[in-house]
């Protein structure tokens, strides 16, 4: 196991801490084909997902996301909010990104082919000692989702572990 | 749909048992664009210390909404969940979600469930532990 000092993990850290600081803001709209493959995979076998009559008869506006896999659409970009600001170097010193936890809110329904804001900031950073001397920064990250009117949709609470020895 | 009146703290949400496969897991890294190696490079992920690739806590978290809207029958019922993911979950192993009612209250007119949820694996072994809030007419 390689050894970084205090210090070193303390430099890291500040990088970290300055490379996400800034908020991302993009858009995403949600392809059917998308909802398709990741309903296969996950077992989600409910009409009012895949086709808009069925929801509409439902009372919904069209076909839904299912709340199963809204975490996995954003996925990508969480990742790469840390891959895109975190310099090449800081990256090497990381020997893992671990998602340890979540914390997520549906307010609203989320449709399929409707676009949506997506807002991600770092809300928190901290450090932590694992078994076995293993050593963490603790990244909080939050990531929103509006509608284009600006209304709240869904938000996740997102811990992210940076192994750095 | 489960109606208000029809649930009791203490109930249990009837499981869902799932393995994901290689295939799946494969299917899922390209569907998300996975960059991650230690989901996909097996290589990496043992060097990391880990017995083979590890399945995504957002792929495994996704079975506990599908649970708990199938439970309730009802796509829109959750309000929030909160989980922990405390032990890493490998391809083509078998793991079970479940949960219980821990209260029932009402809160500016609505109905709602709060709830422990949790995932083990066949030998006993917890990879999810947490809580979630829903919405019951």
């Amino acid at each position: 196991m390689c050894c970084l000092s205090d210090e070193k993990i303390a430099f890291i850290r500040e990088e970290v801490a300055n490379a996400l600081s800034r908020k991302k803001i993009t858009r995403i709209r949600i392809d059917r084909e998308t909802i398709k493959e990741l309903c296969k995979i996950v077992g989600e076998k409910g009409k009012i997902y895949v086709d808009d009559e069925e929801a509409r008869a439902a009372g919904f506006e069209k076909a839904l996301v299912p709340p199963s896999i809204v975490l996995s659409i954003l996925s990508p970009f969480i990742s790469d909010f840390f891959i895109s600001r975190l310099n090449r170097d800081i990256i090497r010193e990381i020997k893992g990104f671990i998602h340890a936890g979540s914390k997520v809110y549906f307010f609203k329904p989320l449709y399929t082919s409707n676009e949506y804001v997506v807002e991600i900031m770092l809300s928190a950073i901290s450090e932590r000692k694992g078994k076995k001397g293993k050593r963490y920064i603790v990244t909080d990250v939050d990531v929103s989702l509006f509608e284009n009117t600006g209304d709240i949709v869904f938000k996740d609470m997102h811990r992210v572990f940076l192994r750095v020895v | 749909m489960l109606r208000y009146g029809n649930v009791n703290e203490g109930d249990k949400i009837p499981p869902i048992t799932v393995v994901i496969s290689r295939e799946k897991l494969n299917a899922y890294c390209k569907v998300t664009k996975e960059i991650v190696p230690i989901h996909f490079d097996e290589k990496v992920a043992r060097a990391l210390g880990f017995k083979t690739v590890v399945v995504q806590g957002v792929f495994s978290f996704s079975f506990i909404p599908k649970m708990l809207t199938e439970w309730i029958g009802n796509p829109t019922c959750i309000k929030e969940i909160e989980v922990s993911f405390i032990a890493p979950l490998y391809p083509e192993e078998n793991v079970t979600f479940t949960g219980k009612i821990l209260r029932k209250y009402e809160k500016d007119g609505e109905r709602l469930l709060e709830c422990e949820i949790w995932a083990e694996k066949e030998n006993g072994e917890k990879i999810i532990d947490g809580t979630a809030v829903i919405s019951i007419q």
